[in-house]
């Protein structure tokens, strides 16, 4: 069944690869962003195809958690193969597309937590809040970003807005490190588990931290000075291909040691 | 991370929606907020070192006492015949001190802890120092009395210092961690606290950048180390009866802090509020600092 799946996925690309081949521009040698996009919907396609098939290597109860990690890269590579195309045709940023792929794969990311923690005894209520405050994060930045009214009140709403999407993100970040999910890591009595989440908690910390300073970073941002609004893309696709790509190996590498430990006993 | 290290980036986001949203912190806001914040956590963390010295220890409280005014008497001649060499002194032994309480809850079993200590609280220091020298250079040469401290800023003695205390602090993380003395999730932690520091000093004005790491992750974490260590010696302790034991210090010292801002408008005294401040502190960080080495030798011979 899966090979089925990932075979149909490989002709649909290839068909896709196709149709495009005949429109798709040359990437400039210089065009770091557009270069970064295409490297991240490398990486990601890779991670993918990887996580999906390792999925027959671990046991049952961790097979959710390696499809969650296959959709995470897998959606962030199809939104890449597009934001690269749409890069290069109008040379924008892609905002918009970064946030459709962001509000999928982000609130999956939080799903990796609840189902790590799903044998401590997490429970749906933690699910919800976790998806809500990623909802709530990525909305919120969404409207600050595209909906900038301009001139006199565009700081005024950029900062309330980041605000609130920061509400979101300290809330997630208090939740991994200290709140609910850090104690029944804890209480899972799993060094892998323990350490696997702690690690994920560290994506979280220093990875995600790249996006609350990008959004500073926008025109007329307090730290536009400090780094070049232009080259924001291309920390956002290096981030986002780490973060992502990190997230799934992390959640690899505790479904095979427990897998293993499982097998062993 | 910790809950202090949280409450820490908590309060860098906001202060930096503060910045986005109105360019500048004035002066006064800044020095209002960091008095308020001093005089909650910053002065109460050092105000039952009698207690905490005096608990387990053979010295009589008068014996202390004596000491303890003692050396704060001795500092003060020493900052009248020397104002530079009281100065770097004192930015030394703040640094020890700084990086003592950093560190010294890991237990560190190596003989070159107390060195580590050290380099940890220079490389806090000169960072401080190194980001906002043309500001702490225009503050110090503002009065008389201090304008030679800013030596410190040239020679390039404070490059050189912050590159090799980042330098070692770094390589001796690394030795630690290589050598087993530290876990992994403390050497990333203490990476990350470096980083973040970092960042901080780098882009928020002087004295919010100090304000934040003395209160946050110095006072309140001592304070903190100071309770848990108070309630295994005292039955019954709870925050109210803590609060209670830090009260006398804690106002004494405000009491002669404001004795001494009203004396200064009454009558013309030879000193600027600046270098008052310095001195002040530091002939309290001195007791302070040695009272700290032997509170954390208990707790780490525990």
């Amino acid at each position: 069944m899966q090979l089925i799946f990932f075979l149909y996925f490989c002709a649909l690309l290839i068909k896709k690869k196709n149709m495009l081949l005949s429109i798709m521009e040359p990437i400039a040698p210089d065009n770091y962003v557009a270069f970064t996009f295409f490297l991240g919907y490398i990486a990601m396609f890779a991670a993918s195809i990887f996580f999906f098939v390792e999925r027959g290597s671990v046991d049952k109860k961790w097979k959710m958690s390696l499809l969650v990690s296959a959709l995470i890269t897998g959606i962030a590579a199809v939104h890449y193969y597009y934001m690269r195309d749409y890069n290069l045709a109008t040379g924008d940023s892609p905002t918009f597309f970064r946030y459709v792929d962001w509000i999928l794969t982000v609130p999956l990311m939080c799903v990796e937590f609840y189902l790590l923690t799903k044998l401590a005894g997490a429970t749906k209520k933690l699910l919800w809040k976790l998806i809500f405050a990623s909802t709530w994060m990525l909305v919120c930045g969404y409207i600050g970003e595209a909906f900038n009214p301009g001139g006199d009140a565009a700081t005024s709403h950029s900062v309330t807005w980041g605000i609130l999407s920061t509400v979101g993100y300290l809330y997630i970040l208090y939740t991994v490190w200290i709140g609910e999910v850090a104690l029944l890591a804890e209480k899972s009595n799993s060094e892998t588990i323990k350490k696997g989440v702690r690690s994920l908690a560290w994506f979280v910390l220093v990875g995600w931290a790249i996006y609350p300073i990008g959004y500073m970073c926008m025109d007329g941002g307090w730290l536009s000075s400090i780094m070049d609004p232009a080259s924001i893309d291309v920390w956002y696709n290096i981030a986002d291909a780490i973060n992502k790509i990190g997230f799934g190996l992390v959640v690899y590498t505790i479904a095979i040691s427990e897998s293993n430990k499982q097998l062993a006993n | 991370m910790n809950k202090l290290l949280f409450i820490y980036i908590v309060i860098c986001y906001l202060i930096a929606s503060v910045f986005t949203l109105e360019n500048t912190i004035t002066i006064q806001n800044q020095l209002l907020g960091s008095s308020i914040l001093v005089i909650i956590f910053g002065i109460p963390h050092g105000a039952i070192d009698n207690i905490l010295f005096l608990t387990e220890s053979n010295l009589s409280k008068k014996v202390f006492y004596l000491l303890y005014f003692l050396s704060m008497l001795l500092y003060c001649f020493l900052w009248f015949i020397s104002p530079l060499y009281s100065f770097i002194f004192f930015l030394f032994m703040s640094a020890y001190h700084f990086g003592e309480s950093q560190l010294s809850n890991y237990n560190i079993e190596i003989n070159f802890s107390k060195f580590i200590f050290l380099i940890w609280g220079v490389a806090l220091i000169s960072t401080l120092f190194l980001y906002n020298a043309e500001e702490l250079s225009n503050l110090f040469n503002s009065y008389d009395d201090t304008s030679n401290f800013s030596i410190i800023f040239k020679y390039n003695v404070l490059d050189f210092l912050f590159y090799s205390s980042n330098f070692v602090i770094v390589l001796s993380l690394l030795y630690l961690k290589i050598n087993k003395l530290i876990t992994n999730e403390i050497f990333s932690t203490e990476l990350f606290q470096i980083i973040l520091l970092h960042i901080t000093f780098f882009i928020f004005p002087v004295i919010i950048s100090f304000t934040l790491y003395f209160v946050f992750l110095h006072s309140i974490k001592v304070l903190l180390q100071e309770y848990s260590y108070l309630e295994q010696k005292i039955s019954g302790l709870n925050l109210m009866k803590f609060i209670k034991l830090l009260a006398p210090f804690t106002l004494l010292s405000l009491f002669f802090f404001i004795i001494f801002i009203l004396i200064s408008n009454i009558y013309n005294i030879d000193i600027s509020l600046l270098l008052f401040l310095i001195i002040s502190i530091s002939v309290i960080t001195l007791p302070h600092s040695i009272s700290m080495t032997s509170f954390y030798d208990k707790i780490n011979f525990k």
